[in-house]
């Protein structure tokens, strides 16, 4: 070992401390770039051989009923390279052990085999016996969270008829690998499943032998997707065409895509913003230490040592600090990818989702790593190879100081010596100042922006579930049914009110925009149901006119008073102009609501109903789901209780995950940034503590020396880092905003306590190591130096 | 207690005191059973070479560092066997310090210097009326980076004398200064001397500045080798070296 490295090493030994900090820091952000940078490549990577191997379609479409002939059509559309035709049904599920009501998608399957498009990997069991109208293969995320195996049995109401199934398999589709129930952003395995039967029976019981109502496409490369979509919409619109969709809105290909696009994000900022740190904290860290090391910098260019050599002795000690952030970041970041992984494996059942960092994530952590080493020592070592070996002899010359900016300000000029000092002190580096107090702002705000996500959904919770939605359960059912259907529901077990209403799809047109949505009839003086307002106001229903979701009215650029193109999907099926006379402030979905008597009008006819919204004996509601279950009429139930605790089993965990990690990673800026430039302060100003000292000031009283210039920019940090969290929080809703579900902007006192405790946290860390330091403070050794 | 020097209290007396460092793995003996009394509104010079144990000896009577054994005492107080705090507070109340390196903050203005004393002290001066004795009180608003080397001396005799200590304890006063500069120094620390009656004990390596002693104490290898008093003191513009 050269004499020059032996230097290195011991000095590495005493500021032990500082590069801890840093080096924590740095394995922050490589951990963070190998986890996530791993598990983009293994997600996209997944999801293409699965998508390819199992043949998933480019274009969906759905129609009421269509002839095969039609499709043999369509199959002839240029650019279309398979079709595959089926049968899809939406069903209400009666599953043994759960007493709330679950629903499912059914789709039909080739009685003799796998589906051109969209293959089901079999994970187990056997494929459906040819026309058995009892053999099922079900998803494998619904048959794991109720531990289904082949053999076990559950109930259907299909098309009317309750039906036991047998699950045969268990499998996994790549147009289902996020089973999301229509209209929610809720996954719930449990209460919703996708399940796959012989297409002729099938067909037999929704009559549509000869027939489908659902298929995909396959397009030869180079297709024009659009083109084809209007194609088949054309050919298809004869038969109730519901529109076909491309891949970018299937449901679960957008949520996967998206999904990843968060990923791939947090692989470049979430390291940025620590590596960033990182660099800012070796380049303070080395600039002092090269301040007092001129003295052995002057004598090693004076023994002749190369500028080279010189420098890369100080950018050894970044390089430390890096080599040893970077194994622990790259061996913590696999631990994370890990555990990230059996995360979206819970989520995303693929055939296999294996966690391994390749190569390149290897490569690139390394050169992130020695790159911020380089870059944080740069600026540093560069002042120190320019001076000349006699000027660095001499020592630094002594630090000037001003009054301050604030110091013109005639409250501050009466301020005590102590706090003068700290204020010009922090005055005197306003650049390092500066990007101290930044990186504290950038820890306070993720900390308000991460915790607001979670106050969010305890605030839908407690305002949707438990406020605006008055109705304990809706039931709606399958056709419109005549308005005594009412009192059929008011006799089901546990209800102790029933309202019924009346809701019809409909396509919304503003020029060539159209949105298909559900206009539902309110009656005035109607008590269970109510349009509500996110801040919880009731919306008032006109006579006439229609009052869309305002989210809707934005989307297609309507303002109150303006006339629509309404083509109601049902009965006649004819096209009218209203005129939109209110908005309501909606979290979900996007809907239209009309005086109940003026929608009847519309339809012409009297009284039929779509549904029935019920209050419930809540102490009986599970009698209840059982009756509803037995109901062949009812497509569907959204029950209030088993909403929430969906709500509660699928997000609380998370939460408590995320919240640990966002406080863990704030918490580890901000101390990096607080401990080391307390370090550096104590540093540079050991004299004048020790002078201090000597003048008869107790350690507690230079500790609030040294410290309030760190407690200052704390101070600072706070207040700017809410806002600037708030701005964040506030931009969230926009950008998350879609037609299923929009955020309130929520920020609560606890998010900001939980900031201000976190960083009081850091302080206090910060402060009781700090002290110990100054409680050892050689006061003689101190005042004999000269600096 | 009375003394040997007619009405004059004593103020330290040090009895039997050794000190060791262990600089590594080496004992060194800083100083070795020195024993002598210091009277009060006495202008003490401890004379010695470097490593004679002057500033040890300095640093113990200011509360800064403890011997290793024998006893000091202050007054009537046992520093040998004070608590941190106590010779905190003894240091806060009792003692102005002088160094050769000056010690100023460098963020504060010389008045500002001072007022950091005397906003902790019970019965400081004005810090105005500690400059104006320094002969400061012109510059009392400039920055230590303003000023010279002499100017940053007075200014750090100022923040040492505004807390109208009993004691002021100078090392080196004068180490980091040249000649004339050195002599205004002096000027100064006699000025305080007399004006406020304050007991003074000044280290130095050079031995003209002994003339101006009441008392001199000249040490070699830790030890107090000679005790002198000058009959009749040289005022410091009759000093020369």
């Amino acid at each position: 070992m050269t004499a020059l490295s032996l230097k290195l090493f011991r000095e590495v030994k005493q500021l032990r401390g500082q590069l801890i900090a840093i080096v924590i820091v740095i394995a922050c952000g490589i951990a963070n770039f190998v986890a996530f940078r791993s598990v983009d490549l293994s997600l996209t990577l997944t999801r293409a051989s699965f998508y390819d191997n199992y043949q998933f379609a480019d274009v969906f479409l759905t129609a009421r009923r269509a002839p095969e002939t039609v499709g043999q059509r369509i199959a002839e559309i240029p650019g279309v390279a398979h079709i595959q035709t089926r049968v899809a049904a939406e069903v209400m599920l009666d599953v043994p052990g759960l007493s709330d009501p679950a629903s499912g998608l059914i789709l039909s399957v080739p009685d003799n085999g796998q589906p051109l498009l969209n293959k089901l990997f079999l994970r187990s069991g056997t494929w459906v016996t040819p026309g058995s109208e009892t053999d099922v293969i079900v998803s494998t995320a619904f048959a794991d969270a109720h531990g289904f195996e082949e053999g076990d049995q559950f109930s259907a109401v299909i098309n009317g008829r309750k039906r036991k199934l047998t699950i045969v398999a268990r499998a996994i589709s790549p147009e289902h690998i996020i089973e999301m129930p229509p209209g929610t952003m809720i996954i719930d395995n449990k209460r919703y499943g996708t399940m796959w039967m012989a297409r002729s029976a099938l067909a037999a019981a929704y009559d549509m032998k000869g027939a489908f109502n659902s298929a995909t496409l396959a397009l030869e490369n180079g297709a024009d997707e659009s083109l084809v979509k209007q194609r088949v919409d054309r050919i298809l619109k004869p038969y109730g065409s519901f529109g076909s969709i491309g891949r970018d809105e299937q449901i679960s290909a957008r949520f996967l895509s998206d999904d990843i696009k968060q990923v791939q994000g947090q692989a470049i900022i979430v390291p940025t913003i620590f590596l960033g740190v990182a660099i800012f904290l070796l380049n303070i860290a080395l600039l002092r230490l090269v301040g007092t090391q001129r003295m052995s910098i002057a004598i090693l260019k004076a023994f002749g040592y190369t500028r080279f050599a010189i420098g890369s002795h100080y950018i050894g000690f970044a390089v430390v600090a890096v080599v040893i952030g970077c194994l622990l970041g790259f061996y913590s970041g696999q631990y994370l990818g890990e555990g990230l992984t059996s995360l979206y494996a819970k989520f995303y059942r693929f055939p296999q989702l294996r966690f391994d960092v390749p190569e390149g994530v290897v490569f690139g952590s390394m050169v992130l790593s020695l790159g911020a080493a380089v870059l944080g020592a740069w600026g540093a070592v560069r002042t120190v190879l320019k001076l000349p070996a006699a000027e660095a002899m001499r020592p630094e010359s002594p630090r000037s100081f001003k009054p301050g900016i604030l110091e013109r300000i005639p409250l501050f000029r009466r301020l005590d010596p102590i706090t003068t000092m700290i204020w010009r002190t922090i005055e005197r580096r306003p650049m390092r100042s500066a990007l101290s107090v930044s990186m504290i702002v950038m820890a306070v705000a993720i900390l308000v922006i991460g915790r607001s996500m979670f106050d969010m959904f305890d605030m839908i919770i407690d305002s949707q579930f438990n406020k605006s939605f008055r109705q304990d359960a809706s039931i709606s059912f399958t056709m419109p049914r005549s308005s005594s259907s009412r009192f059929d529901v008011a006799h089901m077990p546990a209800v102790l009110k029933a309202e019924p209403f009346r809701s019809v799809p409909v396509d919304v047109s503003v020029g060539a925009k159209t949105k298909r949505i559900a206009i539902q009839g309110v009656k005035k003086g109607q008590v269970i149901f109510q349009v509500v307002n996110m801040d919880g106001t009731a919306v008032e229903i006109p006579k006439s006119g229609v009052v869309f979701t305002n989210w809707l009215a934005d989307g297609l650029g309507l303002r109150i008073g303006d006339t629509v193109t309404v083509k109601l999907l049902e009965g006649d099926r004819r096209s009218l102009r209203m005129a939109m006379v209110g908005t309501a402030d909606e979290m979900f979905g996007i809907n239209g609501y009309m005086d109940a008597d003026a929608l009847s009008g519309l339809l012409k006819e009297q009284g039929s109903v779509s549904g029935v919204h019920v209050l419930l004996d809540v102490s009986k509601s599970d009698e209840f789901s059982k009756a509803v279950k037995q109901t062949p009429a009812a497509a569907g139930v959204m029950m209030r209780e088993a909403a929430i605790r969906s709500f509660d089993e699928n997000y609380a965990e998370n939460m408590d995950i995320s919240t640990f990690y966002i406080v863990g990673f704030a918490m580890i800026i901000a101390f990096g940034v607080v401990y080391n430039s307390a370090r550096i302060a104590l540093s540079e100003r050991a004299t004048e503590l020790a002078s201090l000292r000597v003048l008869g000031f107790t350690t507690m009283e230079i500790t609030v020396v040294l410290l309030g210039e760190q407690m200052i920019m704390l101070l600072l940090a706070l207040p700017v880092g809410f806002f600037l969290g708030l701005l964040g929080v506030s931009a969230l809703p926009a950008a998350f905003a879609s037609d299923m579900f929009r955020f309130p902007i929520v920020i609560t006192s606890k998010n900001l306590g939980l900031a201000v405790l976190t960083i009081s946290c850091v302080a206090v860390i910060t402060g009781v190591l700090i002290r110990r330091r100054l409680t050892r403070l050689d006061l003689i050794a101190v005042l004999k130096s000269r600096e | 207690m009375h003394s040997e020097h007619g009405d004059r209290k004593v103020i330290y007396r040090i009895d039997g005191v050794s000190k060791s460092y262990l600089m590594g793995e080496v004992e060194v003996a800083a100083l070795r059973n020195v024993s002598a009394t210091i009277h009060s509104a006495e202008l003490l010079v401890i004379l010695g070479a470097s490593g004679s144990g002057k500033s040890t000896l300095l640093n113990i009577l200011g509360g800064l560092d403890v011997p290793s054994s024998g006893t000091v005492m202050y007054r009537n107080w046992d520093m040998t066997h004070a608590s941190e705090t106590e010779l905190t507070q003894f240091r806060r109340k009792s003692v102005g310090f002088v160094f050769q390196f000056y010690n100023i903050i460098p963020s504060l203005t010389a008045l500002e210097n001072v007022r950091l004393v005397t906003d902790i002290a019970e019965n400081a001066m004005d810090p105005k009326d500690a400059m104006a004795l320094v002969g400061l009180a012109e510059r009392m608003h400039h920055f230590p980076s303003q000023m010279s080397g002499g100017e940053q001396q007075r200014v750090a005799i100022a923040r040492a004398i505004a807390k109208n200590p009993d004691v002021l304890l100078c090392d080196e006063p004068t180490g980091a200064l040249d000649f004339t500069t050195g002599l205004m120094v002096l000027d100064v620390i006699e000025k305080v001397h007399k004006e406020l009656d304050t007991t003074v004990a000044l280290i130095t390596h050079n031995a003209s500045i002994a003339d101006m002693a009441d008392k001199v104490f000249r040490m070699r290898s830790g030890e107090i080798i000679e005790v002198a008093e000058n009959t009749v003191r040289k005022a410091p513009s009759e000093l020369s070296w």
